[in-house]
């Protein structure tokens, strides 16, 4: 029984010490971003709006895409490859992707189902 | 043409649809008919005006000959088997009933055919030069790197309807529609209304188009090129023989 006991509180301080290492050196979880982009279409030309995007290095970004494009064909995409960032956003049929921005700098946007269309920027600042 | 005789022909279109169309398609057109059910690739509802197989511009409505052609022809390894058993006359018809379920037709004009420039020869050179634009136009995210409708994306590709789409396998042919290498031209120019498949008219130009379409014919052994006359291969969908076969011997029947 003692043994038992042992066993789990050594688990226990095992699991504290990974999720300790998983914070950020204040203790706190990581901060949170929302963002919702919608792909529109101007006179011809598709962007998502805005086609430029902020966060703050360490965060959690949550993005939520809406595709309001009328016209054919009925998917676009969003894709952020240095983040592993790849959603078909079918229309009026809203996707949301959820990935850490762990490094800063400018990243590319794009629709990776169609010839390069739909430019955009990720921007990740230093703190 | 006079009312008289438009009203005429849509009468006629409804007898032709009732007996050869409406068995998948559905009375009203809403493509749910009583042999819907038994079909992969479901029937096209005909109320939304939406038409892959187009030779005009994408969004544009079709035009008649692009529905006839359809019709002639029949979507290949779908149930929409060739209507070829209808006369000109009934073609002309049902086109014209047809048009009544959408009120697209009542209030748009189909714009102009695309135009399909002349084909280049078919070189070693035109092929590489297809095989680049594949990989510029990223078409391997939904066809695949090797064309065979494997891509990334594919199996989660769907139509407006939310119905899945299966992407072609370039190496065999004849495709759906393309049964000629124009026909792909058309289908890369126009792209496939209702579908992720988008037109690239904007994006290529005629002679890269044509690359891609070389490049793209390239990649189908001639085993596994068919002619119209032998129109089924495995995995092809043959239900659509059986539901007109059973539909035309229970109208004979009445």
């Amino acid at each position: 029984m003692r043994k038992m006991f042992s066993r789990r509180m050594t688990a226990i301080a095992v699991v504290s010490l990974l999720v300790a290492s998983a914070l950020p050196a204040s203790g706190q979880a990581p901060a949170e971003r929302d963002i919702t982009v919608v792909n529109i279409e101007f006179e011809g030309t598709k962007v998502w709006v805005p086609a430029i995007i902020v966060a703050k290095k360490g965060e959690k970004v949550r993005v939520k895409m809406i595709n309001k494009v009328k016209s054919d064909p009925n998917v676009h995409g969003f894709a952020i490859p240095d983040f592993n960032v790849k959603v078909d956003v079918y229309r009026d049929k809203p996707e949301t992707v959820e990935f850490t921005a762990d490094k800063a700098g400018l990243f590319r946007i794009w629709c990776h189902l169609h010839p390069a269309h739909l430019p955009g920027q990720l921007l990740v600042l230093e703190k | 043409m006079p009312a008289q005789d438009s009203t005429t022909l849509v009468r006629e279109g409804k007898r032709v649809y009732l007996a050869n169309c409406a068995v998948c398609h559905g009375e009203s057109g809403d493509g749910e008919g009583p042999g819907a059910a038994q079909l992969a690739v479901k029937p096209r509802d005909l109320r939304t005006g939406t038409f892959k197989f187009r030779s005009t511009p994408s969004g544009s409505l079709p035009r008649n000959e692009d529905l006839e052609a359809t019709l002639v022809h029949g979507v290949r390894g779908t149930g929409m088997v060739s209507q070829r058993h209808l006369s000109q006359a009934e073609r002309q018809a049902v086109i014209a009933y047809l048009k009544t379920f959408s009120d697209r037709f009542a209030t748009e004009q189909p714009q102009a055919s695309v135009q399909v420039s002349a084909p280049p020869p078919l070189t070693s050179a035109v092929i590489a030069r297809g095989r680049r634009i594949y990989e510029k136009a990223q078409c391997a995210e939904c066809h695949g790197e090797g064309g065979r409708g494997d891509g990334p994306s594919a199996p989660t590709m769907k139509d407006d309807r939310g119905l899945p789409i299966a992407v072609p396998d370039f190496t065999r042919w004849p495709l759906k529609r393309a049964y000629e290498p124009q026909a792909l031209f058309m289908t890369i120019a126009t792209g496939l209304s209702g579908t992720p498949m988008p037109s690239y008219s904007d994006a290529l130009e005629p002679d890269e188009i044509w690359a891609l379409v070389r490049y793209l014919e390239s990649l189908a052994p001639p085993h596994h090129r068919r002619s119209l006359g032998q129109q089924l291969m495995p995995g092809d969908e043959t239900i659509g023989h059986k539901i007109e076969e059973d539909a035309r011997r229970a109208s004979k029947s009445q």
